[in-house]
């Protein structure tokens, strides 16, 4: 054995071997990264007495990429596709912040149809994300059922993914200055029909299997409880901070594409408890539908055949008739999928409302085509970290519960 | 103010952040804080020593209220700054109660300068921590410390956080290369992951298609038109 191999395993080892426990009870549990419930490659180290837990300390970085380093790399749209990679549940939302950073450094403006079909697909994929955390929440915590129900309607969102982009997850359908193309014909009926059955009959349907189902109940009332004070402390945002009771949503507070002209509910709770977060998600993904049927509206209305990119062909590609018959756009054509497209000076920090929080990208460029420094911003890494304080005193099941509510996604967390 | 897009921040209250910046300006300029504004986003640069009483009373002054710490990261400038200046430390703050963001800068770097080895292992000039002010600062200090060597004086937990047991080096450092120096295989005969040094068959090709070109520097306000090619009316 190399002596690096033999550093590596000390190092490993160590977690254990500098524990000393204090009375027969304590012990210390290594949870993951292959446990079921820890979504994905999370390394828990709970130090225990008895079953009650009296510290988390988790280790992450098991999926790390080194994705801002390969951004360094790369051009503005070649750095897209990194983004659906980030948090792989809700692809779209990550392409958006990337996208929105890239357009404030630019100092462009998008196309109103553009807007909606982003904002259309934001919310079809905050529908998608809270679908999958609810499956997975209520596996965690032991209701089968709900995860089937939950991931049976998943697969539509995939389908209007794969209709819009061609990839059922990782698009790249978001693009510095609109979106790579228009909708197909026949869909926005399609995700109107869907829209409405998931409003009518899904959405009750899920929640009929929990929110008054006495073992759900026990399991998330007055679990992982967060106060306003500890949630902003630990830079908590969306449902984490919404749970709370601090109505805050930067689709309201801080508008970013058309979502100041449209009409919906910011739902707030009460408590902070593990359930609270629930009722708040559910709800969150019935307003969504509210948000899907306005885009349709005026996608179908007013917006009908408008143009779904910048026409400026520095920024964004040109028509393939354009490519295939005139010089310019074939100049244009080539020198954005070779070089890029230069960006000012400057840098900015942009943020969304994705499913899970706040979704940001600190962003630097020094000219060129490609940026000189790109920081994601993961909700779920400040989350994550608070586990340790929610965590303390729960029981070892709890801790199942925890990470469900936090609704944690490696890929972005660990980046 | 003018390049603006208004897609983004479509309510941003241009005068709150007017008023803020020049309040910064007055309240922070005894501590050696510059307010900047570029692109309706606030920025203080601010000396390393005044950082955590400058953090706490914007946290706590009713004016600012910025009881939040979203992000805490590092920029290499590595080439561009003095040594000694090596490194900007990059904190944002957001308050709920004023609707505000502002973007906290100081620099460090290298107060002596070490033999350059590979992987590069100097540690940075410290920073104070804000681990006690903001609990939220503790796993972005980690980071932090973990990819540019930036350490944080009293920082509670000071580990490395995103790469791997044992790794050597500060991979987002600008003389840190993509491919980095060791990498893991699984080793049949002894049935254990381990490490080597990278082995690159062929040097690593970067392919520079920049030209000239400047791009865009004026806004481009007509989204829905066709504006690249001005004269296409004529034809």
């Amino acid at each position: 054995m190399s002596t690096q191999t033999h550093l590596l395993i000390q190092e490993r080892a160590s977690a254990a071997e500098n524990y000393l426990p204090q009375n027969e009870k304590d012990m210390r549990l290594n949870f993951g990264p292959q446990h079921p419930s820890a979504h994905g490659v999370l390394r828990l180290i709970l130090d225990m007495e008895g079953e009650v837990v009296t510290k988390a300390d988790p280790h992450i970085g098991l999926l790390h990429r080194g994705t801002e380093k390969l951004i360094e790399t790369k051009t503005y749209i070649q750095a897209l596709p990194y983004f659906d990679r980030l948090d792989y549940v809700s692809m779209m939302c990550q392409e958006h912040v990337w996208c929105l950073a890239t357009e404030k450094l630019l100092g462009i403006q998008i196309p109103r149809r553009a807007q909606y079909v982003r904002v259309l697909f934001s919310e079809v994929t905050r529908i998608a994300n809270h679908l999958l955390w609810l499956g997975c929440h209520a596996l965690d915590i032991g209701a089968m059922a709900v995860f089937l129900y939950a991931f049976k309607e998943r697969e539509f969102t995939m389908d209007f993914y794969e209709e819009v982009s061609g990839a059922r997850m990782h698009a790249n359908y978001f693009r510095p200055g609109g979106v790579n193309r228009d909708l197909p014909e026949g869909l926005t009926q399609k995700i109107r029909d869907w829209n409405k059955n998931f409003r009518e009959k899904v959405l009750p349907m899920l929640e009929s299997l929990l929110d008054e189902n006495r073992i759900w109940k026990q399991r998330t009332v007055d679990i992982g409880k967060v106060t306003p004070e500890e949630a902003q402390a630990w830079g908590f945002s969306g449902a984490m901070l919404r749970g709370s009771g601090i109505a805050w949503d930067l689709r309201k507070s801080q508008p970013y594409e058309c979502y100041a002209e449209l009409d919906f509910a910011v739902p707030v709770g009460t408590s902070g408890d593990t359930y609270d977060r629930y009722l708040v998600r559910m709800e969150e993904m019935r307003q969504s539908t509210f948000l899907i049927d306005q885009c349709l509206d005026k996608l179908e209305g007013e917006l009908k055949g408008g143009a779904i990119k910048i026409q400026n062909f520095k920024i964004s590609p040109p028509p393939r008739e354009e490519m295939k018959q005139g010089m310019e756009g074939l100049i244009h054509h080539f020198k954005y999928f070779t070089e890029g497209f230069h960006v000012p000076k400057g840098e900015i920090y942009a943020a969304i409302e994705a499913p899970k929080g706040e979704m940001g990208v600190y962003l630097v460029s020094e000219g060129g085509p490609k940026p000189y420094r790109a920081k994601i911003r993961a909700p779920g890494f400040a989350h994550l970290q608070g586990l340790d304080f929610m965590s303390r005193g729960h029981l070892l099941a709890d801790v199942a519960a925890l990470i469900g509510t936090q609704d944690v996604v490696f890929g972005e967390i660990d980046r | 103010m003018s390049n603006l897009a208004p897609h983004i921040d479509t309510a941003l209250d241009v005068k709150a952040l007017d008023k803020l910046k020049t309040y910064l300006e007055k309240t922070y300029k005894a501590q050696g804080g510059i307010v900047t504004s570029d692109r309706n986003e606030l920025t203080l640069h601010l000396p390393k020593k005044s950082l955590p009483a400058v953090m706490q009373t914007l946290r706590d002054d009713a004016q600012t209220r910025f009881t939040q710490l979203m992000d805490l990261t590092a920029v290499d400038w590595l080439g561009k700054n003095k040594l000694e200046e090596r490194f900007h430390v990059v904190y944002h703050l957001l308050s709920l109660e004023h609707n505000l963001r502002l973007r906290v800068i100081l620099t460090t770097g290298y107060s002596a300068s070490g033999k350059a080895q590979k992987p590069d292992t100097t540690l940075a000039d410290p920073v104070p921590s804000l681990q006690s002010l903001f609990p939220a600062a503790t796993w972005y200090e980690r980071e932090v410390f973990d990819m540019f060597g930036i350490p944080f004086t009293d920082a509670q937990d000071l580990r490395r956080i995103l790469t791997d047991y044992g790794f050597q080096g500060h991979p987002l450092r600008k003389d840190f290369p993509v491919f980095g120096y060791e990498e893991v295989f699984f080793n049949e005969a002894t049935s254990q992951v381990e490490y080597k040094a990278v082995d690159m068959p062929q040097e690593t090709r970067f392919f520079n298609a920049t030209s000239p070109w400047e791009g865009v520097n004026n806004p481009t306000p007509l989204a829905d038109e066709d504006n690249t090619f001005p004269n296409k009316a004529l034809k």
